[in-house]
């Protein structure tokens, strides 16, 4: 066992893709354990690459893409500033709503610091905004995106834990909702503090009708997509292949900004996005595997179960390893690491898979914006041409949100278990 | 160099169309299976089983794609703080490691298909050669790309990606 740790943590540190870093060390685990059993590693390697619901992946990324190239993104801006622009601090507002909704739809923080930021970061510098605060509440609040349903991660959660992807959907969508309300009520704030400006919106009522409309057809498609998988009505694979489907048609023929020749390289990207992530699942199922020959998720749960400790302080640990986690290791390759690490450990303190998958998520969320990592921090410092030290320090008060809301749900079940129970029970 | 640039740049551009139009039959037959579900209360025989194939191959393929771009997810915090010589051995070593792993799934995984390769898949009765056979294709390519940017980094100083990636 220390063989594998030792390898993987050298592989890791000298900057071995993680995928072939958990080949490796499952390489040299087996040379030096069990050589008996080396052959059967491409087995277990296609095995990992063998996973229906794992092609959802591709198709839900490529839904958040069309939708963005479809031009969802200007409407979705202009929707939320018909409803909180008229605020002090309107556009500041208007950043963490439409990332509230276009988290909904595009199931992707990065995806959503991209296009929300491209627009708002330099709107909000020309209204009088400071660039520190535009891009600071660009990147926190792109951290709905992952837990707003559907989202990606829940899907990738829901293939190591086995647990239904529906149950995980509606588990996340109060705790996304929150984090939403709460960073709402900071930009107000500190907006009312630093007297940011409110914002006109010079649109006749049709003009207001016929955004709302556009905007709505974007609007329904999570609650079709994420209701089609909880409803039983089709699989998550299903549902994001008619998302796509639905997604072309509102850019093409409603909206009318999705041009043909940008499909083929969007589907490139999804596809290439996915087999990266796959080939991660695919080598860490091998490393899950030794794990279980290994009992390492028993050894931890009884760990856990002998320290003797009350479980609050357990899961305040558990807590802080996630988000440490988070700063060093990306969304994707945490999720697969850290799931059958702990999950056993989460049964013995009486924590539901559903409620530890939405902690570990939000928990990992707020990586992606802090250094060295944190990729929304390098989009958005792309955008604004600021440091990332100096975005992630402005970021800094509306991630309180998202502690808040780590603390919540790891403490008040309830937050993440009861739409799950009223669908579902 | 330029040419070792240029038949890279080629690869994967061929790798690329070849995983988007498997993505694209994997869609259709998806959006297609739901449709003939709730339209005609048909279904496509084997479609599921079908996808699931290509999918292991747009996997198998896109991560020999992502090693040719250096897209993927890694931990670079540590190389990144090294001097640019010492991060250029190292990045030297990581390809001939990555190389080495992938070397040793084509090794096992030939004795493998020779023996459980003519098994039939439960629906559609291809032999399972055809899916396992990806392992070595996809490994191949990675140690191709792997053995192209270790001489591109190796000669040159200058990171594959430079401009290798497309």
């Amino acid at each position: 066992m220390i063989v594998l740790l030792t390898s993987l943590a050298v592989c890791l540190a000298i900057g071995i893709p993680i995928a072939y870093s958990l080949g490796l060390s499952g390489f040299f685990y087996f040379v030096f354990e069990r050589p008996e059993i080396l052959p059967i590693l491409p087995q277990r390697f296609l095995a990992g690459m063998d996973s229906y619901a794992m092609i959802a992946l591709p198709l839900f990324v490529l839904m958040g893409l069309l939708m963005n190239a479809g031009g969802i993104t200007s409407r979705l801006i202009d929707f939320s500033l018909l409803f909180v622009g008229r605020f002090r601090g309107g556009l500041g507002a208007v950043n963490v709503f439409a990332s509230m909704v276009f988290g909904g739809i595009s199931g992707s923080s990065v995806s959503d610091t991209a296009s929300i930021g491209a627009v708002l970061i330099p709107e909000m510098k020309k209204k009088g905004y400071s660039a520190e605060f535009a891009s600071g509440i660009t990147v926190a609040s792109s951290t709905m995106g992952m837990i707003i349903p559907p989202s990606v991660p829940m899907i990738i959660y829901a293939l190591v834990s086995e647990e239904s992807v529906g149950k995980l959907f509606l588990g996340s969508l109060i705790p996304g909702v929150m984090i939403g309300f709460l960073m709402l009520a900071i930009t107000l704030a500190i907006s009312y503090w630093k007297k940011y400006p409110r914002e006109e919106v010079v649109m006749t009522g049709r003009e207001k009708v016929d955004r709302i409309k556009q905007s709505i057809l974007a609007l329904i498609m999570p609650i079709f997509v994420v209701g089609a998988v909880v409803f039983g009505i089709a699989t998550a694979t299903e549902s994001a292949g008619i998302g796509v489907l639905y997604a072309f048609i509102i850019g093409t023929f409603i909206i009318r900004q999705l041009k043909f020749k940008v499909i083929p390289p969007l589907m490139r990207d999804s596809i290439l996005t996915s087999a990266n992530v796959m080939i991660i699942i695919a080598l860490s199922k091998l490393y899950i595997w030794i794990l279980a020959l290994e009992r390492i998720p028993q050894l931890v749960a009884g760990v856990v179960s002998g320290l003797e400790l009350p479980a609050f302080v357990v899961l305040l640990i558990i807590d802080i390893i996630i988000l440490i986690t988070g700063t060093f290791v990306d969304v994707s390759p945490a999720i697969l690491l850290l799931t059958p690490v702990f999950l056993p450990a989460m049964n013995v303190l009486g924590v539901s898979r559903i409620q530890f998958g939405v902690i570990l998520i939000s928990g990992l969320a707020v990586g992606l914006v802090t250094p060295p990592v944190g990729m929304c921090l390098n989009v958005a410092s792309t955008i604004s041409k600021l440091g990332i030290g100096t975005i992630f320090r402005a970021a800094l008060p509306f991630l309180l949100s998202n502690i808040i809301t780590l603390i919540l749900i790891t403490y008040i079940p309830q937050l993440s278990m009861w739409l799950p129970a009223i669908f579902f029970d | 160099m330029d040419k070792f640039y240029r038949i890279e740049q080629f690869v994967t551009r061929l790798l690329e169309v070849i995983i988007t139009c498997l993505f694209f039959v994997i869609l259709s037959i998806t959006i297609t299976l739901v449709v003939m579900r709730y339209g005609f209360n048909s279904a496509i025989i084997g479609g599921n089983e079908a996808i699931n194939y290509l999918f292991i191959y747009t996997t198998a393929l896109g991560a020999a794609v992502s090693i040719g771009k250096i897209e993927h997810i890694r931990i670079s915090f540590f190389i990144d703080k090294l001097k640019q010589k010492h991060r250029r051995y190292i990045n030297i070593l990581n390809y001939f490691l990555i190389a080495f792993i992938n070397a040793v799934m084509i090794k096992y995984s030939l004795p493998w298909i020779k023996s459980a390769g003519y098994f039939e898949s439960p629906v559609l009765r291809v032999p399972n050669w055809t899916v396992q056979v990806s392992v070595p294709i996809g490994c191949s390519l990675v140690i191709l790309y792997c053995l192209n940017h270790i001489i591109l980094e190796g000669l040159t100083g200058r990171p594959p990606g430079a401009r290798g990636s497309l």
